[in-house]
């Protein structure tokens, strides 16, 4: 055991590194401490992984004031370390802006960012170079009872997991006509005839007829949380919330009630194209659409995304999953929620995309995109191996390396994230931020004072989305006025709750007061910042 | 070397165990008088079932149970509640036979809504009775010998000992004892009930006025009807006792924690605006968390039972009408055999479900029991009017006068604090009075040792029809060669399949396993049709045959051949729910 921790630790700088040239887990972690550091504080953790790993969070603010918070999560599938890398680029950006511009954005509001939130998943898959989504708990991906019993296999020996084809009658593929390592389905319709059975590079451990179906790999944290969650789908976990990761997560998200928006570099995509209203799943009991008002604000921070992000081509559309943490951050959490992958692949010239019959345009993009930078590792040749569950086929080990669809070598990741550091900084630009006039005290003779406050929110989005009205545990917009014991309210109550206040529009608190003294008036949200006054009447 | 252990530890709790039940037969004889059937003579454990207990009596209760009979009785704390008090859960089962965590299980838990008091007294009772009856009663021997009872009195510690020793209502504490900001005005826990008169029962107030819709029953002064239509009232009422603590008009309206355990669990978890309870994320709580442990780590529980008042019911799922689906005709079925005769043994309570009869519940416990862990499972509510004079009401809870009349009759006044006058600092001059806390929703003193038996009777009934796998029988035969062919029959001799069909169908448990062990396998069937020779071979392990369920009252077959006469090998059955059993493989 203890050889073995040796071993792993000598060995990981080597075996960590592939074509993708993204950082070690030593490496990572130590990048995240320097970031906080740079940050001005130390790296504090919002919680620990099911493999006890610590779960950073990178806070970029001034000072100890609370200020209305954008918090940005990446690293919950582990089949996007890209997102990782990204989250950590834009960090590091977002430190580099010109003092007087950061100091302005943080005098406001704060960023805060939680690179990683499935650390066993960065952890193990890097030092493994296969990029699996789950944590470290070990599950029965098939469900038979057995753990782990038939995982994919490294047959050839090349270092990484790719395909395996199988020359058979009856198979359903054939290989890409502009792209041949590529194997896509034949098109029946067309009167083309599979030749090739595709499955992934391993052996049928368990004869179920499944390849590499149980394999390492835990509880893909993306699909445990609670916003439509579907129990008994592969890697969802026993029930929702059942992982460590995720309950922290949202924990962490209720008990600072600061963080008014969450931007997710993940793999899903609600900002190339914005939410949009259903009225009828709105109004259900179990609301599966954004609020008109919400809709709004979501088409706008689209705008927003779609003019700074213009130079990184068309991002894929992204299909929901259930048990997803964007989705549970706006239905469950009650905040402005977006997700973007940050990279996709995209090539300037788009005019062979599409062609070959039977491709799909994502496919054919991700194609044309390793062509143009004739990039290795991510398509491999196919080579002839013996497979024992067919001796009478050929079969052969190559194809595509899965990971490289979402993931792109480190240095092709640049534009992108200096694209999104300029969303972010606008995202923060537009949060809502209340402003408090001077209070205004009429006295109205013997002793009773008339107080009106008018606060006004300077911001494009509202205080926080309407949703949040309707979750109990999230802080809503109030005024609280305390009064001496010789005071007493002749109109209007000590504590009165509002709604969301939508950006640029304002609210009146007023009360009318008996007796003298001072009064202390706490007014506002945490998502959009609160103040005390005190008068004297 | 194990087996020698295993051998001794039997031979030697055998022993012990013999006499103890001589001992035992012993002390029944020294009883003056005549043991009435049902009930111990003379319980080693005295208890007192015509009362209510805090969780230190339970801790008490289960440390005297273990002591008496350390044979049949363990007990453990399953974790932590919010407040840092243990959670209790006994094991209940013969240890002197089998593997105590491999027999199928029956889990019962009381108390999740802490004012739901009696769910833990009958929990306790049924551990109670099947220690105190083992040596006398053949049936529980037997019982004991094949299942193992979980018990956990209550699973909301913290809310209980605040029901019994702080002022409440029969309606509050519900919840548990974490703190929450329930007005949104960032304190938490400000304006709490408060009991003016200092009796420990949060009771009503009410105010005379000339506009008041209410007036005193002329047959019954404690209690309040409503005024004929054109007919004056004489007062009005306004709420539970208690005072504006924190000066925003309002009444009680931030008690400690309105949240419901209840609506914590993980299936179909909804947030509060959906159903209203529920918190962050199922397993908010402490004490969910722990009992969701408690079964992923104990996947031999193959019946479930959690108590709740009030209303004379045996619940099943779903609590959630989309849930529908995962309930085929042929787990129904199994539902009904068992809640019909639950109506029998219960009477008074009907045998309905959740969201058809009740109201929808997202998030309840008996459907993260029944439907991620593929549990069959009751919950029953505890308590009736029928139970006050024998006889169907015609009103509910709140319209009813029986309860007034019963008071009056069988109570002589005891459950009713008199109205009397008070000054409060917000309302001025009002009355204080009403049921107190321990009245109407928990049964009185002398009902509750009748209906703790019947309830525990139905558990009993319900662990019993959890699956029991026996070998049919084997039979071996040459077929040419060195090859013999082995046959085996294993039934189910019980109700509950080893696998419902909603756990077939999502393969929540893995499937039953029936082994060949000492024998060289060329290969294993399952044979699904004996006459007609219908099988399916299974190439992987062919040893270790994959049968995916034994359903209630019938039997599976399996085939290998095998090389060799395989007279030295041995038959194992191995099913999560249905248990470990092992036998030589018997030659003819």
């Amino acid at each position: 055991m203890k050889i073995s921790i040796f071993l792993f630790f000598v060995l990981l700088p080597f075996a960590g590194r592939s074509q993708l040239n993204y950082p070690t887990y030593g490496e990572l972690t130590e990048e995240i401490r320097a970031i906080s550091k740079h940050a001005g504080g130390a790296a504090s953790s919002i919680g620990r992984s099911y493999g006890g790993e610590d779960i950073s969070v990178i806070k970029i603010q001034s000072g100890a004031e609370k200020k209305p918070t954008l918090l940005i999560v990446a690293g919950i599938d582990g089949k996007h370390p890209a997102g990782i890398i990204s989250a950590l680029d834009v960090a590091k950006n977002i430190l580099n802006l010109p003092q007087d511009s950061l100091a302005a954005i943080l005098s406001k509001r704060s960023v805060w960012i939680v690179p990683v939130l499935n650390p066993d998943a960065y952890k193990r898959n890097v030092a493994s170079n296969r990029w699996l989504s789950g944590n470290a708990r070990v599950i029965d991906n098939d469900r038979d009872g057995r753990l782990n019993e038939d995982p994919a296999e490294d047959l050839n020996r090349d270092g990484v997991i790719a395909q395996m084809r199988v020359r058979r009658k009856g198979g359903k593929y054939v290989a890409h006509s502009d792209h041949n390592d590529y194997l896509i389905e034949a098109d029946r319709s067309k009167g083309q005839e599979g030749i090739y059975e595709l499955y992934i590079e391993g052996i049928d451990a368990d004869k179920d007829g499944l390849f590499g179906e149980d394999g390492d790999g835990g509880v893909n944290i993306d699909r445990n949380f609670t916003y439509d969650y579907r129990p008994f789908t592969a890697e969802s976990g026993d029930y929702a919330a059942s992982e460590p990761e995720t309950r922290a997560l949202v924990d962490f998200i209720f008990d600072h009630p600061q963080i008014a928006s969450v931007l997710h570099f993940g793999l899903g995509n609600n900002l190339t194209e914005a939410e949009s209203f259903d009225a009828r799943k709105a109004g259900e009991r179990i609301i599966s659409s954004w609020s008109a008002k919400d809709v709004d604000a979501a088409k706008f921070v689209s705008s927003v995304y779609n003019r700074l992000t213009a130079n990184l081509g068309v991002a894929p559309k992204s299909v929901s999953h259930g048990g997803g943490f964007s989705n549970t951050a706006y239905y469950h959490l009650g905040k402005y929620s977006f997700v973007t992958p940050v990279w996709w692949p995209a090539v300037q010239d788009t005019s062979q995309i599409g062609k070959a019959s039977g491709a799909k345009n994502g496919d054919d993009m991700f194609l044309q995109w390793i062509a143009t930078n004739k990039l290795k590792g991510a398509i491999l040749p196919w080579a002839k191996i013996n497979h024992a569950d067919f001796p009478q086929h050929s079969v052969e080990v190559g194809g595509v390396v899965e990971v490289f669809k979402n993931n792109p070598p480190k240095e092709f990741l640049q534009l992108a994230t200096r694209a999104h550091t300029d969303f972010v900084v606008a995202l923060l630009h537009n949060m809502a931020r209340l402003e408090f006039e001077t209070p205004v005290v009429t006295p109205l003779g013997d002793d009773i004072f008339r107080i009106d406050i008018r606060v006004v929110n300077t911001g494009v989005l509202a205080t926080y989305p309407e949703i949040a009205d309707k979750i109990k545990h999230v802080s809503k917009m109030k005024a609280v006025c305390s009064l001496q014991k010789n005071q007493k309210f002749l109109s209007g109550k000590r504590l009165q709750l509002y709604p969301t206040l939508a950006g640029g529009a304002s609210q009146q608190f007023s009360w009318l007061i008996q007796g003298k003294g001072s009064v202390e008036i706490t007014a506002g949200c945490p998502t959009a910042g609160e103040q005390t006054i005190k008068i004297n009447l | 070397m194990r087996l020698i252990y295993i051998v001794l530890a039997t031979f030697f709790c055998g022993s012990t165990f013999l006499h103890a039940q001589q001992r035992a037969a012993k002390e029944a004889d020294e009883i003056a008088g005549l043991r009435a059937i049902g009930s111990p003579a003379n319980p080693k454990v005295a208890m007192n079932w015509s009362r209510y207990h805090d969780t230190k009596q339970i801790a008490q209760f289960c440390a005297d149970l273990q002591k008496a009979y350390p044979q049949l009785v363990k007990y453990e704390s399953i974790g932590k509640s919010y407040e840092g008090r243990d959670m209790f859960v006994l094991t209940i089962s013969d240890f002197s036979k089998g593997h105590v965590a491999r027999k199928p299980g029956m889990w019962i838990d009381g108390n999740i809504h802490a004012n739901e008091l009696q769910g833990s007294e009958i929990a306790m009772y049924t551990a109670w009775y099947l220690a105190e009856n083992f040596h006398s009663v053949p049936f529980i021997q037997e019982l004991l010998q094949d299942k193992v009872f979980y018990i956990a009195p209550t699973i909301n510690p913290d809310s209980r000992d605040y029901f019994i020793h702080e002022p409440n209502t029969m309606h509050s504490s519900r919840t548990g004892r974490r703190p929450f900001d329930n007005d949104g005005d960032g304190a938490v826990a400000e304006d709490l009930y408060d009991d003016l008169d200092g009796d420990g029962h949060i009771v009503m107030m009410r105010r005379k006025s000339k506009t008041g819709r209410y007036k005193v029953d002329p047959e019954n002064p404690n209690r309040m009807v409503i005024a004929k239509p054109g007919e004056a009232g004489e007062y009005e009422l306004l709420g539970f006792e208690g005072i504006d603590n924190d000066g925003d008009g309002l009444v009680n309206e931030d008690i400690t924690g309105t949240y419901d355990p209840n609506r914590d669990w993980g299936w179909n978890w909804q947030p509060n605006y959906v159903q209203n309870g529920a918190l962050y994320y199922p397993g908010t709580l402490p004490e969910t968390q722990a009992v969701k442990e408690f079964f992923f780590s104990h996947k031999n529980i193959a019946g479930a039972q959690s108590y709740h008042n009030y209303g004379g019911m045996i619940l099943r799922g779903p609590g959630a009408a989309q849930d529908e689906q995962y309930y085929s005709r042929a787990d129904v079925q199994v539902y009904d055999a068992l809640g019909k005769v639950g109506e029998r043994m219960l009477p008074g309570y009907n045998y309905i479900v959740i969201h058809k009869d009740l109201y929808t519940v997202f998030g309840g416990e008996i459907d993260f029991i029944a439907l991620a862990r593929g549990v069959f499972t009751f919950s029953n509510e505890l308590m009736t009017t029928y139970k006050l004079f024998n006889e169907k009401a015609g009103q509910g809870l709140r319209q009813s006068d029986e309860y007034y009349e019963f008071d009056k009759l069988l109570l002589f006044g005891d459950a009713y604090v008199p109205w009397k006058e008070y000054d409060h600092p917000q309302f001025g001059k009002i009355e204080i009075g009403g049921a107190k806390k321990n009245y109407t929703r928990n049964h009185p003193g002398f009902l509750l040792l009748e209906d703790a038996h019947r309830n525990a009777a139905f558990t009993i009934y319900h662990a019993h029809h959890t699956p029991k796998l026996e070998v049919l029988e084997t039979d071996v035969k040459p077929i040419g060669g060195n090859l013999f062919e082995v046959n085996a029959t294993v039934w189910n001799s019980r109700i509950i399949p080893t696998h419902s069909d909603h756990d077939l169908n999502y393969k929540i448990e893995r499937p039953d396993h029936i082994r060949l062990e000492g024998a060289e396998v060329i290969t294993g069937l399952r044979v699904l049709d004996k006459d007609f020779n219908v099988t399916v071979e299974q190439r992987y392990k062919p040893a270790q045959i994959e049968v995916p369920n034994i359903e209630g009252m019938r039997e599976v077959r399996v085939r290998w051949i095998v090389k060799g006469n395989p007279n030295k090998a041995k038959l194992i059955v191995d099913s999560e729910k249905g248990g470990l059993l092992e036998q030589p493989l018997a030659l003819k």
